[in-house]
């Protein structure tokens, strides 16, 4: 009687260990992937330097750290949409891109006039087709000369809280 | 018997198919190895110029190769300049459309491009307005340090740009952008049958607009004329074929 109790028992502590164990291990995992879905919103971008030119009598890029509430594939997806439907640029995901953040202060496109730190997406898209550009240039002086164009580059500016556009520009490196 | 309407009919066949494809041939333009830009247009040089305008006409079959655009511009009198400010309009090779756009140097070196958007009247960077048949393009300049530079379409709102430069030349040019690399086309604006035409072309100096008094030049297979019955020029590339 006394050695059934006492199996009885050892059954008890080893189903309440393994138990414990269990949701030792489930609380854990729970815990794991709450404070990682925590991180990926908690996600704060920092500026940096992605080759991005703004006329600067227009905008000012501020160095920043935020967390912007549009995504960057959103943000991506407005200005590949721009390149296709308004550049006839047939895949402009094909083309050199890059993003960061940043703080935008200047002439807006969107109606709003003259803004101040703005946050917002910055994209650039490198390498397009010069025809997206007319890539004028002055005669000069003699028959035949001329200066050259780097590659277009389009630079765009997205409202990280709306997602609007708020500047864009495309630009080309004079080649001396 | 039926070999002899055999024989007509491959006969007839055989011409059909060699006429066909020399109209095709006539109808091709040599691909050509010079300069990529080409120019047909008028150019002055100013010493203090505040500003050029003229009533540019509107040109629409498909450029041949790239890139044509006909536009006023504030550039310097030098040996290939290197600051300009311009407004016109331009249309791409692989777009039906044709756009108006505007055009200027910074101080860093960069050529920089926007477009005009009509409905607000506002300047942004994807293009918008189809210019109409014949309007106003204008640029003019504020001299101050730095010095401004306004350039505008029809009655439209300016795009203004403020840098260290001062222009000392006007033009008036029909431009096309050909390929480099390979070298592939020597397309002029225009064709004979669609010569277009620049008008009421003013410089203005000291604060008020007056007639320009450029020279007209015609690069590789362009040409001009002076319009007698509307002030201005009028250019073309003088073989009116398209691609």
């Amino acid at each position: 009687m006394k050695q059934r109790i006492l199996n009885q028992y050892h059954v008890a502590i080893t189903v309440i260990g393994i138990t414990a164990l269990l949701s030792t291990i489930l609380t854990g995992m729970a815990s794991c992937v709450t404070e990682k879905a925590a991180g990926e919103k908690a996600t704060v971008l920092t500026t940096r330097d992605i080759g991005h030119h703004f006329p600067s009598d227009k905008v000012e890029i501020e160095s920043a750290s935020f967390q912007p509430e549009i995504s960057k594939k959103d943000a991506l997806s407005t200005v590949r949409k721009i390149l296709r439907q308004n550049f006839n640029v047939a895949h402009p995901e094909s083309f050199p891109t890059e993003t960061t953040v940043g703080l935008f202060s200047g002439e807006t496109h969107d109606g709003r006039g003259k803004v101040s730190d703005i946050p917002v997406w910055i994209v650039v898209v490198k390498e397009l087709p010069s025809s997206i550009s007319p890539g004028s240039v002055p005669q000069g002086t003699a028959p035949g000369s001329h200066i050259q164009l780097g590659a277009p580059k389009y630079n765009v500016a997205i409202d990280a809280q709306t997602g609007a556009v708020v500047h864009s520009v495309i630009n080309r490196k004079i080649i001396e | 018997m039926w070999r002899k309407t055999l024989l007509y009919t491959v006969t007839i066949c055989v011409l059909l198919l060699v006429l066909n494809s020399q109209s095709v041939f006539a109808c091709e333009i040599t691909e050509g190895n010079d300069d990529i830009h080409k120019w047909t247009g008028a150019k002055e040089n100013v010493a203090s110029i505040q500003g050029v305008k003229a009533d540019l006409g509107t040109y629409n079959p498909s450029p041949v190769f790239q890139t044509t655009s006909f536009w006023v511009m504030l550039t310097q009198n030098e040996q290939d300049p290197d600051r300009w400010a311009q407004v016109g309009w331009y249309k791409a090779e692989d777009n039906s459309n044709i756009y108006v756009w505007c055009e200027f140097t910074d101080d860093s070196g960069q050529v920089n491009d926007y477009f005009y958007y009509e409905p607000g009247d506002y300047w942004t960077g994807v293009p918008s307005t189809t210019p109409t048949s014949s309007e106003t393009y204008q640029v003019t300049y504020s001299a101050d340090s730095p010095g401004t530079f306004y350039m505008r379409y029809a009655n439209g709102a300016s795009n203004s740009a403020s840098y260290m430069w001062e222009p000392s030349r006007l033009e008036v040019q029909g431009e096309t952008l050909n390929y480099a690399d390979p070298d592939k086309g020597d397309h002029v604006v225009g064709d004979v049958s669609n010569k277009v035409h620049a008008s009421s072309i003013k410089k203005k100096l000291n604060g008020t607009w007056q007639d320009a008094s450029p020279n007209y030049s015609a690069e590789g297979h362009g040409a001009y004329d002076n319009n007698t019955t509307m002030p201005g020029f009028r250019i073309w590339d003088t073989r009116q074929c398209e691609k």
